[in-house]
C-alpha cells in the first residue's frame, strides 16, 4: 500500500491499520496505568519519621515505657499536664 | 385520514421516513415516502425496532412521544421534531429539556415558529441555525414534506466528485460549493452518504471530542475564555460543542462556501477561508487549542505534516492540539480523497513537524456502530515550551 497517493484499502490493509490504531491505544493505556501505580506506591522513604524538634518528646516517650506509662499518658492528656507541657515547650 | 400501518409493514420500514403523528395521525396525508405511527402503536415492540431501521424520525406530537422507550443506540434515527407553538420556552424546556434537547445532535431539526422559543433553545444547547425549520409545526402536509425532500434529492445522490484530482483544495473547495447547502452531511467529510450513518458517526465523535473538552477546560485558568482553532471546520458543526460566553471559536475552511454556511451556523463564532498550508493567517501563540476532526487524513503526507506544525505554531506553550482522525479507511472510498494515514506513523510525524516539543495526553480508539472494525483515532497532545510573553 502507498502511503503517498490515494488508495483502495483491502481487508488486509484494514485488518493490519486497525491492529495498529488498537496497539497505539494499548500502549497509551499501559503507560497511563503504570504511571497511576508509580504515584499511589508509597516511597520508599514514605516509613521513615522525620526527627522531632520537640526537645520533651524523647522524655515523654521515655515516661510512657516506665512502670509509670499509664498515670504519664493520663496527665499528659489532662488540663494541668497540657498546660504544663505548653509551659515547658514555650 | 389516517394512514397508520401494521406491525408487519413497519419492519419494512428502512427506506421510508419514520412518521410519529400521535394525536395527529387523522391530519396526516398518506404518501408512499413514509410510514405513520399513531397513539396506539407507540408501545416498545412497535417502535423501537421501526425507528432503529427508518432513515428519519419525524415527531409531529413531541408531548406525547415516548422518549423513555429510547436506548443509546435508537438516538442514531435523524430527527425532525415539531414544538407545540401552545408552548413557551420556559414551559418547553421543563417538559422536554432533558428527555429530547440533550440528545439532539447537528443532523436533527426542530421545527417552531416562534422567534423566543428558537433563541431560547440556540442559548441553551448551541443549536446550528441549520438546525431549525422555519415552518408552522401545526403544518403536518408541509413539515412531511420536508422531511422527504431531505431524505430523497436525487441530484444530490448523483454528484460524484473525481476522487483522483491531484489538487486537495481544488477538489474541497468544488465538493464545499456543491454540497454545503443541500447536503452537509455529505459536505463534512464522513464516507458514507445517508443521514442515519452521518448522524450516528457523529454522535460517537461528539461523545468523544466533549470529555477531552472538558479536560481542556480544566486546565484552563477559569478567568479566562478558551480560544479555540479547528482546520477543516466544514459548515462548523463543532463549534455547537462551545459555549459562546466561555469560549472564541475560529474555525478555518479551504471552501468558501463552507464557511458562508458556517457563519450562518454560528454567528458568534469567527469563521475565515485559509490556503491549505494555512500559512501566516493566525497569530503565534494565540489559541488554548487547536483540532481537526476528520481534515488530515484527506490531506497528501507533506501538506498533513506542514498543517501540524502550524498548529503547533498558533498554540501557546501547555495548550493542547486535538487530532481524530481516521487511521483505518473504510471499504467504500467511494468518492473521498483519502490518503492512508497510519497509526503507527502518526507520533513520529507529530514529533517531527513539532520538534518533538509535545506530549501525549490521551489516545481513544473509535468504533461507529455501521462498522465491524475501529475507524477512528482521538488523539491529544500538550505543547511544551515557555510562553514567549514571559
Amino acid at each position: 500500500m502507498q502511503h503517498d497517493s490515494i488508495y483502495q484499502p483491502s481487508d488486509i490493509d484494514i485488518l493490519r491499520m486497525e491492529n495498529e490504531l488498537l496497539a497505539y491505544e494499548n500502549a497509551y493505556l499501559k503507560g497511563r496505568v503504570a504511571e497511576s501505580d508509580r504515584r499511589t506506591r508509597p516511597r520508599p522513604t514514605a516509613g521513615i519519621q522525620p526527627p522531632s524538634r520537640d526537645a520533651l518528646s524523647p522524655l515523654w516517650h521515655r515516661l510512657k515505657q516506665s512502670r509509670m506509662g499509664p498515670a504519664v499518658v493520663r496527665f499528659r492528656h489532662s488540663a494541668i499536664g497540657r498546660r504544663v507541657e505548653g509551659l515547658l515547650s514555650s | 385520514m389516517s394512514v397508520a400501518v401494521s406491525g408487519q409493514a413497519l419492519a419494512d420500514v428502512a427506506e421510508h421516513a419514520l412518521v410519529y403523528a400521535g394525536r395527529f395521525a387523522p391530519e396526516v396525508v398518506d404518501r408512499p415516502e413514509i410510514r405513520v405511527l399513531d397513539d396506539a402503536q407507540a408501545g416498545p415492540r412497535e417502535l423501537l425496532p421501526a425507528v432503529q431501521k427508518a432513515p428519519m424520525l419525524v415527531i409531529l406530537d413531541a408531548l406525547s412521544f415516548p422518549y423513555e422507550y429510547f436506548r443509546d443506540e435508537h438516538w442514531d434515527c435523524p430527527l425532525i421534531v415539531c414544538l407545540p407553538s401552545s408552548l413557551g420556552p420556559d414551559e418547553l424546556l421543563a417538559a422536554l429539556g432533558e428527555v429530547l434537547f440533550e440528545r439532539l445532535e447537528f443532523f436533527d431539526r426542530v421545527v417552531t415558529d416562534r422567534q423566543e422559543t428558537w433563541e431560547t433553545l440556540r442559548r441553551t444547547y448551541g443549536f446550528a441555525t441549520s438546525q431549525r425549520l422555519e415552518l408552522n409545526p401545526r403544518a403536518v402536509v408541509e413539515v412531511v414534506e420536508e422531511a422527504v425532500r431531505r431524505l430523497d434529492d436525487p441530484e444530490v445522490d448523483e454528484m460524484a466528485f473525481d476522487r483522483t484530482a491531484p489538487d486537495v483544495v481544488q477538489y474541497w473547495a468544488e465538493r464545499g460549493a456543491a454540497l454545503a447547502r443541500v447536503a452537509p452531511h455529505r459536505a463534512v467529510g464522513s464516507l458514507g452518504h445517508e443521514l442515519r450513518g452521518n448522524k450516528a458517526i457523529h454522535r460517537v465523535q461528539a461523545r468523544a471530542l466533549r470529555g477531552q473538552l472538558a479536560a481542556v477546560h480544566r486546565a484552563q485558568p477559569s478567568t479566562r475564555r478558551l480560544r479555540v482553532l479547528e482546520i477543516g471546520a466544514g459548515v462548523g458543526r463543532w463549534a455547537g460543542l462551545l459555549a459562546p460566553e466561555q469560549a472564541d471559536f475560529v474555525g478555518a475552511d479551504v471552501s468558501e462556501e463552507m464557511i458562508r454556511v458556517a457563519e450562518a451556523n454560528f454567528p458568534h463564532f469567527v469563521f475565515s477561508k485559509v490556503a491549505a498550508e494555512l500559512g501566516p493567517s493566525f497569530p503565534q501563540e494565540g489559541f488554548d487549542l487547536a483540532f481537526t476532526v476528520t481534515a488530515l487524513q484527506y490531506n497528501p503526507p507533506e501538506v498533513r505534516s506542514h498543517l501540524i506544525a502550524q498548529m503547533w505554531r498558533v498554540v501557546r506553550p501547555g495548550g493542547s492540539l486535538m487530532f481524530l482522525e481516521d487511521f483505518v479507511a473504510a471499504r467504500a472510498v467511494r468518492d473521498a480523497a483519502v490518503y492512508s494515514m497510519s497509526a503507527q506513523d502518526f507520533p513520529e510525524l507529530v514529533l517531527d513537524a513539532t520538534d518533538g516539543g509535545v506530549v501525549l495526553e490521551h489516545v481513544e480508539a473509535l468504533r461507529y456502530r455501521q462498522d465491524d472494525f475501529h475507524r477512528s483515532g482521538l488523539i491529544r497532545l500538550t505543547k511544551l515550551g515557555v510562553p514567549r510573553s514571559q
